[in-house]
């Protein structure tokens, strides 16, 4: 990296840091540390909740996605913006006339102790994980591709975050997210700048579209009703619907964030921001992908992404056998680059036609001369997940395109960029999460179960530390997960077993005034088997992870209903 | 108690947030429509 991209990054980390640690407006109680004593504008809470849901892996592996697959993935977010509207009509006014903390303590009030303490659990224990995932997948691909130190990498995301978090507490995290929100647009921007103006002289952006539209890059809205389709229209809009409603209406990471906002009116205000946005901004993220697949239809890319799977083969028994698919690899990219300039240039159809044969043909032979190598990484590596394909694309390989393209193609000062809003896109999701995680455990744990009746200036001093104690698991869950792809995937499934359930608590909660404690806290155990189930046996494991969502909730709502037929509601709170 | 003009308010921009998705996603699959 040259000594303007380290530059840029350094001063990154110096601004958010300085910027972080300075916001320390009413910090000095608890209401003000964890939400800013509900001060904050609708339009920087509105910038931290799009902040903090825009991880640096949905960054780096969304226009991984748009390079390998296309636009398709943007129907994840179609539910998105009527979960927006759902929650601003339900929840949202409701937390904030209960002036609850966290959305736990609600669960309480309505129904039993043991509800709201198996919900905030489950919600420490799976963010705790996560967010130690969060810091660990940019850092693996940042080492790989820059040759950094993986655990100083790990370091340099966590521990500033960790400071300002615990230094500013919330007013820290929605002021640097918006700054960072900010960092993130205009470095995707000059990036989609940089590869229309890449473009070789005699290709248009029109042809160009051409040529990614001709491999189905383009086809973003797929209307086909199939379960086993991870991502289509009816998926994104009911699966996606349950997953946004639970991670912004239940999930405290995203809670907090409108919690702070100085009124409800601000509140909804803050998450109308997202309905608008979100889907244009995920399709840009996309597009940016499409668009490096076009720059790679022009310049060769490498066959695999991840160069250090690569060269394990390339030391191996096997490396002649490599270097003869990298060398077929070599000759279907010429071919293919001739062909997409033979379509971009043809003058009437059926020469259009033959170009089109043309390029199809060395595509496919890419396709499969791709998964040949992958293959043979998998022999030589053992590494599994070299089975799996993302459209074109090795699963293991889609994370290092974009990182790839960013360090050998851009010019000095824009690669640093690009890392910085790499880095601004982890720092702001981890800082919302440990803050969050903090209040929960503050809240909801220490207060409610330890510690009861002390004064205010201990409640805060003890929420600076496990801020602290947050960061420190953070980091150290990173190191471990960054060696052991799998425990990535345990996470992530563990976080989808307990989300459609938890929604499926507060659905309980507001719809069902005949339901019991125990009813909801059978319905959350129960929902997250009947998830776990469909995920892990083999005969539904095919069913795509966005169902889960409504299963969970539909399982916790009947197990929940049929429990609190037989049971007694305590003390007979209601709705 | 809140004002008509106050609810009202709200339904319109939850009416706008939906149009816009409309909009949207049709714009999405004619994009795919036109340069596929």
């Amino acid at each position: 990296m040259h000594i303007i991209d380290w530059a840029v990054v350094a001063a990154y980390l110096v601004w958010v840091v300085w910027d972080g640690v300075r916001r320390t407006e009413h910090s000095n109680e608890m209401e003000g540390y964890l939400l800013a004593k509900r001060s904050l504008p609708w339009w920087a809470v509105g910038l931290s909740v799009m902040a903090t849901q825009l991880s640096a892996i949905t960054l780096v592996g969304a226009t991984g996605q748009g390079y390998a697959d296309g636009m398709r993935f943007v129907q994840f977010y179609f539910g998105l913006p009527i979960a927006m509207i759902i929650l601003s009509v339900t929840l949202v006014p409701f937390f904030y006339r209960a002036r609850v903390y966290t959305a736990y303590e609600y669960l309480e009030r309505r129904f039993d102790l043991k509800t709201r303490t198996l919900a905030s659990v489950l919600f420490l224990c799976s963010r705790g994980l996560s967010c130690g995932v969060i810091i660990a997948a940019p850092a693996v691909i940042l080492s790989i591709i820059l040759g950094w130190n993986l655990v100083l990498t790990i370091l340099a995301i966590g521990l500033p975050t960790a400071v300002y978090t615990m230094v500013g507490g919330v007013q820290a995290v929605t002021w640097t997210d918006v700054k960072q929100m900010a960092v993130i647009v205009v470095g995707l921007l000059a990036v989609v700048i940089a590869l229309v103006v890449g473009l070789p002289s005699e290709i248009s952006f029109g042809q160009a579209m051409h040529i990614a539209g001709t491999t189905g890059r383009l086809n973003a809205v797929d209307f086909r009703f199939d379960w086993s389709q991870t991502y289509t229209f009816w998926s994104g809009l009911l699966g996606g619907l349950f997953l946004m409603l639970s991670y912004f209406g239940c999930d405290q990471s995203q809670v907090q964030r409108y919690l702070t906002a100085k009124s409800v009116e601000e509140g909804r205000d803050s998450l109308m921001m997202s309905a608008f946005v979100k889907i244009p901004l995920q399709a840009l993220v996309l597009l940016t992908g499409v668009l490096v697949f076009v720059f790679y239809v022009f310049n060769q890319p490498p066959m695999l992404f991840n160069k250090v799977h690569a060269e394990k083969v390339e030391e191996s028994s096997r490396a002649a056998e490599f270097r003869q698919i990298e060398s077929e690899f070599g000759r279907a990219f010429s071919a293919r680059r001739a062909a997409a300039s033979a379509l971009a240039d043809a003058p009437d159809e059926p020469s259009r036609q033959a170009a089109f044969t043309s390029f199809e043909t060395s595509n496919t032979e890419i396709r499969g001369l791709r998964a040949k190598a992958a293959t043979l990484v998998r022999e030589v590596t053992g590494d599994e997940r070299y089975k799996d394909r993302t459209g074109d694309t090795p699963a293991p390989d889609v994370n290092y395109v974009f990182p790839t393209f960013v360090t050998t193609h851009l010019p000095a000062g824009l690669v640093g960029l690009i890392i910085a809003a790499i880095f601004a896109a982890a720092m702001s999701s981890i800082a919302a999460e440990l803050n969050s995680l903090a209040t929960s455990s503050v809240i909801d744990v220490y207060q409610r179960l330890i510690k009861p009746s002390a004064t205010d200036a201990h409640y805060l001093a003890v929420s600076k530390l496990l801020t602290g104690f947050w960061g420190v698991v953070a980091c150290v869950v990173a190191v471990y997960a960054a060696g052991l792809g799998s425990l990535i995937e345990v996470v992530n499934r563990f976080g989808s077993f307990f989300y459609g359930s938890l929604l499926g608590v507060f659905v309980l909660a507001l719809a069902f005034k005949r339901t019991t404690g125990t009813g909801a806290f059978v319905g959350l155990l129960a929902g997250m088997a009947v998830v776990a189930t469909v995920a892990l046996h083999p005969a539904t494991s095919r069913i795509s992870f966005l169902w889960h969502n409504p299963i969970g909730v539909i399982a916790v709502v009947v197990a929940g209903l049929v429990v609190s037929a037989f049971t007694r509601p305590a003390g007979g709170k209601a709705a | 108690m809140s004002s008509p003009d106050s609810q009202s308010s709200p339904a319109r921009m939850y009416a706008l947030v939906v149009l816009c998705e409309i909009a949207v996603i049709a714009a999405l699959w004619l994009f795919g429509r036109i340069y596929s």
